[in-house]
């Protein structure tokens, strides 16, 4: 048996310390919860500082050395598409930023010195510094500096004056050469050392792709070797070149530098990168057009034609013997597809086989080359058209599908090889087909309309 | 039942005064408690949410940085440039082009469908998401930056991220702004 007599239960002084116990406990939970709270706080108004002041360096990094007059403190100001620098600091959200630009002193051997050195023409100090307020109340500051320089223009002894200002880039008699050909692009060494290039950028504003690289009778680049990348390049590539030296006073021709298509009128920029790590970026320029030296710019003219391209193989073939009429289908579950095509045949006479840069142009009406979904009721059918474009002997040309960005009524160009020209008349096969999908129900019946090509031009430059 | 009905004449419990004085004192002090660590709780929520935010933004200026420090060139006049959302394009060293655009995507919350404007890196074919399926995406302004020369020499970005909670509505306003600035070295060339 339990005995209860010497029990007297809770006292209020034990009710007061228990009370007392939990409060403590629970205070002491809350100051933890709250220091972590605090810290993390901490922490994060410092990222976002570091963000702010990453910010207002990577602004004045944005201005040209030129642009940079000593000045502190002071603070930045955007006016599109200028950054200024205006005296005072400036408040964001709960930061204060203020940039500073100052001289930076040399020794006689070049390094920074924080004084007794000389101040260099060529290098400034900037910084960005934030400052702000925890949450209680206690202030930080944060800041971030670098060294900007005039390397690549330099005025003071520090510096080596870069390859890239000592290149002269002549491009006053720069021309096409068979429509293809760069010549007389000129690249003289101007200063008293010489300089190497180690990669080129050429830019052009059509859709050819580059061939190769020449520097008087060196190959610098070319698709099959040397340099990378191999292959044909499209424009803005940079091509990692041979490297090329160039001495003092010597001047050398980019001939022979090739694309593979038609550039007349093209503008052109070229990037060159010299193993000192400065680079040479040209004006855009627009090269004198010759194809052999003379020539003029002369269109052929073929008929203007009208079909309709058949949905069936049955109703397939050859126009005119077929596609002078309009056609239908009807695609069933048990035969959800059909297709068919139409060959027409183009001539062109009387053009010379010594004819430079030929280029065919066709103004399609109504070609579907993006599928089109019809539908009546709950059925549904897909049809696409397309196009190819066939020499005398057959062999594809060119084609324009699904993936082409027009479709409809278009015109459409495409350059041709010279090699087509050697007899005349000149003949191609321009072959358009259709295909037709059941796509939902158990039949769909599609009739076709007339479609057209017109302005069927073959241009190019005849001696 | 005899001896016990004894020993309880010799208990002395708890009395009622004891009682109600520990009730009362509970009753005053738990509800302080309690509010205090609801709001400490709530408090702690919203710090993350700006603190996620405001790391999404770091990141985002972390990664654009490193990218454009290294492009070849920089398709200015391809690009939208001073209104909301922008979209720019460059090419990267390997050549590629790439695209930056903020879209709008549809995410499926328990409270329905959003629609949530994201940040978009395209190269190529391939893409993907700069900013996280529940992070909005509602200030995404891009405009260029030349120096004295009128040379292209950085890009300023004002950037707002806001927080989708599952509500529709967004979380506590909780929402995060900067200000980017990144400067584009000399060797990038303009398109």
């Amino acid at each position: 048996m339990i005995n209860f007599s010497k029990n007297h239960g809770f006292v209020m002084l034990e009710a007061l310390l228990a009370t007392g116990l939990v409060i403590i406990f629970l205070g002491g939970l809350g100051t933890l919860f709250t220091l972590n709270i605090n810290g993390s706080a901490r922490v994060h108004q410092f990222e976002q500082a570091q963000a702010v002041a990453e910010s207002g360096l990577q602004a004045l990094r944005t201005l040209a050395f030129d642009d940079l007059t000593v000045k502190d403190p002071a603070h930045l100001v955007f006016s599109s598409p200028n950054w200024t620098i205006v005296d005072g600091s400036e408040t964001i959200g709960d930061f204060t930023r203020t940039v500073s630009i100052s001289e930076v002193q040399r020794d006689g051997d070049c390094n920074v010195v924080a004084s007794g050195g000389t101040v260099d023409p060529d290098s400034k100090m900037v910084s960005s510094e934030v400052t702000w307020s925890d949450l209680a109340g206690r202030e930080h500051t944060t800041t971030l500096s670098g060294l900007m320089t005039r390397w690549n223009d330099p005025q003071g002894d520090c510096f080596m004056p870069a390859a890239a200002n000592n290149l002269i880039f002549h491009i006053e008699t720069t021309l096409w050469y068979g429509g293809k050909q760069l010549r007389e692009l000129y690249l003289e060494n101007g200063g008293s050392d010489p300089f190497t290039i180690s990669h080129m950028t050429f830019t052009w504003d059509n859709s050819a792709n580059i061939q190769q690289i020449f520097m008087d009778s060196n190959k610098l680049w070319s698709s099959s070797g040397p340099g990378t990348p191999s292959g044909l390049q499209p424009s803005g590539t940079r091509l990692d070149i041979t490297d090329a030296t160039i001495n003092p006073g010597e001047i050398f021709d980019m001939n022979k530098t090739q694309f593979d298509s038609a550039m007349s009128a093209t503008t052109l920029t070229l990037t060159i990168e010299f193993t000192d790590g400065s680079i040479f970026v040209s004006d855009p320029f627009i090269p004198s057009y010759s194809g052999s030296g003379t020539g003029t710019l002369t269109c052929f003219t073929s008929s203007d034609l009208n079909f309709y391209i058949p949905f069936k193989t049955s109703t397939s073939g050859d126009y005119p013997t077929m596609g002078t009429t309009p056609d239908s289908v009807t695609v069933r579950t048990s035969s959800p597809t059909s297709s068919g095509y139409l060959n027409i045949g183009a001539s062109f006479s009387g053009i010379s086989s010594d004819i430079l840069d030929p280029i065919i142009y066709l103004t399609f009406s109504d070609l579907d080359l993006h599928t089109i979904t019809f539908t009546s009721g709950t059925r549904k059918a897909t049809g696409a058209e397309a196009f190819i474009l066939k020499d005398g002997a057959g062999l594809t040309l060119a084609s324009l599908g699904t993936s082409h960005p027009d479709t409809g009524s278009f015109t459409w160009s495409q350059a041709l090889s010279t090699d087509l020209f050697s007899s005349s008349p000149v003949s191609f096969t321009l072959r358009f087909s259709t295909l037709i999908q059941l796509i939902k129900g158990t039949y769909y019946t599609l009739s076709n309309s007339a479609e057209a090509v017109t302005g069927i031009q073959i241009c190019g430059t005849v001696p | 039942m005899f001896s016990i009905m004894c020993l309880k004449k010799d208990q002395r419990g708890i009395t009622l005064i004891e009682t109600m004085m520990a009730i009362a004192m509970l009753a005053i002090l738990l509800p302080v408690m309690a509010f205090a660590f609801t709001r400490l709780a709530r408090e702690s929520s919203f710090f993350n949410v700006r603190q996620r935010l405001d790391s999404g933004l770091a990141l985002t200026y972390s990664e654009l940085s490193s990218e454009l420090a290294s492009a070849q060139s920089f398709n200015v006049s391809g690009s939208t440039w001073g209104v909301n959302p922008s979209s720019f394009s460059f090419v990267d060293d390997d050549g590629e082009t790439i695209t930056i655009d903020c879209i709008d995507d549809t995410i499926t919350l328990p409270g329905g469908d959003q629609t949530v404007k994201r940040l978009r890196w395209t190269r190529g074919v391939e893409t993907q998401f700069l900013t996280d399926s529940d992070i909005n995406v509602t200030t995404w302004i891009a405009q260029v930056a030349r120096d004295g020369s009128s040379r292209l020499s950085g890009i300023n970005i004002t950037v707002t991220f806001s927080v989708l909670n599952k509500e529709d509505a967004p979380y506590k306003d909780a929402e995060s702004s900067l200000i980017m600035t990144i400067a584009i070295p000399s060797s990038v060339s303009e398109l």
